[in-house]
């Protein structure tokens, strides 16, 4: 019991276990400014504390967020913003395929544990990972990133205008935490992809450059879907 | 809540749905081969992409400081001495240095 941190039902699976808050507790923490700054911009374009909570519980997409938000204040048509936002996202689409076999049986559970899907939580998670850990990881995340918005826009008509430079870069520690997990998890698979630790790193890098010369061709946006590909495709090429 | 609110919601949870919700309840019948591709090579391709596109697009903004900071961020993820928070704590504090310092 000393586990549990938050259960209101004794007999139901706790929401959050010390040990799953403890690995997703980083990755939460580095969310949070960046979905402060939404709720921060958001209100100052007219956004109540309301619509931000409701476009964190059913929009969570992160980088898909901000670019939503200019587009609709400027009158920006659905179907434009679906699929500049659905461009933006597409990257979750390998990431889901590849999380298929951790998914709970339940439907609902499923379709939850789905869209709770976030950078951080399949970058926390491990391949073997029990369902019920990673519902806390993703659900960690996920509020942490949801409330911390609603703040941010609660906390949005109080500031002053001026009240963080232009040129500072709030998401940086956000972006820290994701290439560490990147890396650590790129460690970790090190010996799936060569037996021969020099060959693996040579053959990370070569995928490195491919993805690379991707964004650099078609931009950090449209790249995700080919330099997956690609990458996978050199993975496998090699490894058969 | 006003128009722009609920399209932007909209968007955003279809957006959701096709590319993070429909692909879970997608069937495919795998081989050996394709639980592979799909259980390890598909995440490994994504990790490698996900680096990528945070360090591409964080040098873009800030050149040197990013670059210090990420690389002092990969050698202790790959020397994995340092945990998360810590490598997060010295990634930023050397960012943030970094860029006051150079501007």
């Amino acid at each position: 019991m000393s586990e549990i941190v938050e259960n209101a039902d004794p007999a139901a699976p706790p929401l959050v276990t010390g040990s799953a808050l403890k690995q997703a507790l980083p990755a939460a923490f580095s969310v949070m400014p960046v979905a402060m700054l939404f709720g921060v911009l958001a209100a100052r374009s007219g956004w109540s504390v309301l619509d931000v909570l409701l476009l964190g519980l059913l929009g969570f997409t992160g980088s898909g967020q901000f670019a939503a938000l200019p587009l609709s204040v400027n009158g920006t048509g659905f179907f434009t913003l679906l699929l500049v936002t659905a461009s933006i996202n597409c990257r979750y689409l390998p990431m889901a395929i590849s999380t298929i076999r951790r998914m709970p049986r339940s439907a609902f559970a499923r379709a939850c544990s789905a869209h709770m899907l976030g950078d951080e939580a399949y970058a926390c998670e491990r391949d073997d990972e029990p369902i019920d850990r990673m519902l806390q990881i993703r659900s960690a995340i996920f509020l942490t990133g949801v409330l911390a918005g609603a703040f941010g826009a609660a906390i949005g008509g109080v500031l002053p205008e001026d009240w963080l430079s232009k040129d500072f870069n709030l998401g940086f520690p956000a972006s820290a935490v994701l290439f560490y997990l990147a890396l650590s998890q790129l460690k970790a698979r090190r010996a799936h992809i060569r037996r021969h630790q020099v060959a693996g790193a040579a053959l990370i890098c070569l995928c490195a450059a491919a993805s690379l010369g991707l964004i650099l061709a078609l931009g950090p946006v449209y790249f995700w879907i080919p330099g997956v590909l690609l990458v996978a495709l050199l993975l496998n090429g090699v490894r058969a | 809540m006003n128009e722009a609110v609920l399209i932007a919601t909209a968007a955003l949870l279809i957006t959701s749905l096709l590319v993070r919700v429909v692909p879970v309840f997608v069937s495919i019948p795998l081989g050996a081969g394709g639980l592979r591709i799909v259980g390890q090579i598909l995440p490994t391709a994504v990790f490698i992409n996900l680096a990528v596109y945070v360090a591409y697009s964080e040098i873009s903004a800030a050149p040197a400081a990013a670059a210090t900071s990420l690389l002092g961020v990969a050698l202790l993820a790959i020397s994995g001495r340092v945990g998360l928070v810590g490598s997060m704590l010295f990634g930023a504090a050397l960012y943030y240095t970094a860029a006051a310092l150079i501007g």
